[in-house]
Formats: C-alpha cells, structure tokens, sequence
C-alpha cells in the first residue's frame, strides 16, 4: 500500500464517525487492531464509539493535516460535538450537559493491507473536561491556572 | 532539505531542549517563528517559553516516541516527564512528578524551524497541580 491509500483508509475511518456507522467500521480496523493509548481492541473500540454517538450525536471530526511515511497515517483532527446525550466518564455516568465542546486531537494509525492494525493518540482532554464544566479547582489550581478560572 | 535532514534538525531541537539550553535551541528556529498552539511569536519568546519551564521542572525531559517527516514537515510524539521542584508561575515548588504526552508539528523552510503546532494531554500535568475531573 502506498502512503496515499493508507492516507486514504484514515480518512475513511473519520467519515465513518462522522456518519456514525459502526457497520463500516470492521472494513477499516483488522480483528486484531489494538490501541497502545487505550489499551483496548476492536470489540472495546466499538462499544467506546457506540457511546461517544449516544453522548454526543453530532459529534464530528474535520482533518486539519495528514502526514504519512512508512505504514504509518498522522492525523491532526479537530473534533467537535454536543453533550446532549448520557456519557459515562470514568465509570461515573454524566447526565447531558447541553455543552458544545471542540478539541483537538492526534491520531496515529499502523496500517497493514489496507487495515489499522495498532493505534495511538494524543487527545486535549483537559480542554475537553474543561469545556464539559467537569473540573473543580483547588486553591491551589487556581493560583496556578488563574486564566481558566474566570 | 531530505526527510532525514529535517528530522535530524527536529532532534538536535529536543537535545538542546533536553541539555535546558534554549539558545542552543534557538539556533535551530528561525527568527519570525511561530508556535500557533502556545501562542508564541519570535525567539524572545520561545526562550522565555522554555525558561518558565525549566525554572519549575529542572529535571524537565522529552522522550521523543515516534517521529515521521514528509515534505516541509516533521511531527514528533513525545512523553515528557518533569518535577515540579522550582517556582512555577508563582507557586512554590510541590516535588510532584508530572507527565505529558504530545504530538508536536514542525514546519521546516531552509534548514530552520519556521512554525510549529502541538496537540498536548495536559490532563495528568493539572491533576498533580491541583486539579479535579468531577
């Protein structure tokens, strides 16, 4: 496979959580597929993205720089969407919110006949649970971050 | 500029990052260098950046993990780990170890670093300084 159809694979599999098809998911990800982030594999993989559609049922990801070399794809993305949905944080359930959230993520696949084979990502979750009002600041915190305590 | 040329500028980068020598890092940038994610503009600023940095985590280091180039650019996933054992933006030191994991992208025109964009997971960074997820 050349970088450009590897390019291309991941640039399927942000369409398909755009559409929010889990049906397409198992052309793009082999059986094996595992992610070194979360150290989850394919069937974990779907139930995550099952419930990241129920929390947020907009939730959209736009490629803003794709790079390849060897059998790897990089991808900078921005992902945005709306909590309106339950969303089970931690094991702790969090009832919607109404929030709008955007964040930045990279992701990092390996792939191998045409399939992600292994993972990995680097997420702005801070920005995340900021924006989702799912962080308290200690007295601490607050002297030290004072521009998100305003 | 080769691929590997590039990359070979980008670790040279993390080295002098490494040593806590932000003039030898400055070698490597251009003059009118812009980080778009940390908001820094020229190379006053992007010592001045690091500085801030090495002041509250003297042991402050990156592990560059992964590291891919094509065409003008070069993106690097790194690990870097640190104590919080000098002042940091006013807070005395609280021996914390702290981790971050990020992606950094840099742009290269003529055997400088021109722009640069990061994607950081600061989450496990704030918890040790005294924040919560609820």
């Amino acid at each position: 496979m050349s970088s450009e159809e590897n390019k291309a694979v991941v640039r399927k599999a942000i369409e398909t959580v755009n559409k929010q098809d889990l049906s397409l998911v198992d052309d793009l990800v082999a059986p094996n597929y595992f992610d070194h982030t979360t150290q989850q594999g394919l069937e974990q993989h779907k139930k995550f993205l099952a419930m990241l559609f129920k929390g947020f049922p907009d939730f959209h990801g736009t490629i803003e720089d794709i790079i390849a070399e060897g059998d790897k794809v990089w991808a900078h993305v921005t992902f945005t969407g709306t909590h309106t949905g339950e969303w089970n944080l931690f094991g702790v359930t969090l009832a919607p919110t109404g929030k709008k959230i955007t964040y930045k993520s990279v992701t990092i696949k390996r792939i191998v006949d045409g399939k992600m084979v292994e993972g990995w990502a680097v997420n702005d979750m801070l920005d995340f649970f900021k924006q989702l009002g799912a962080i308290e600041y200690t007295e601490k915190a607050r002297k030290l971050f004072p521009q998100d305590v305003v | 500029m080769s691929l590997e040329e590039n990359k070979a500028i980008i670790r040279r980068y993390y080295e002098a990052a490494n040593k806590h020598n932000v003039d030898l890092a400055a070698e490597l940038v251009a003059p009118d260098f812009i980080d778009y994610t940390n908001k820094i503009e020229g190379l006053e600023s992007l010592k001045q950046f690091g500085n801030m940095f090495f002041k509250g985590f003297p042991d402050l280091h990156w592990t560059i993990e992964d590291i891919v180039a094509e065409e003008d650019k070069v993106w690097v996933r790194t690990t870097v780990t640190g104590t919080h054992k000098g002042e940091y933006r006013g807070v005395p030191p609280t021996g914390e170890k702290i981790t971050m994991r990020c992606v950094d992208i840099w742009r290269i025109v003529d055997g400088k670093i021109a722009e640069a964009w990061a994607v950081d997971d600061l989450l496990d960074f704030y918890k040790k300084l005294g924040i919560r997820v609820t």
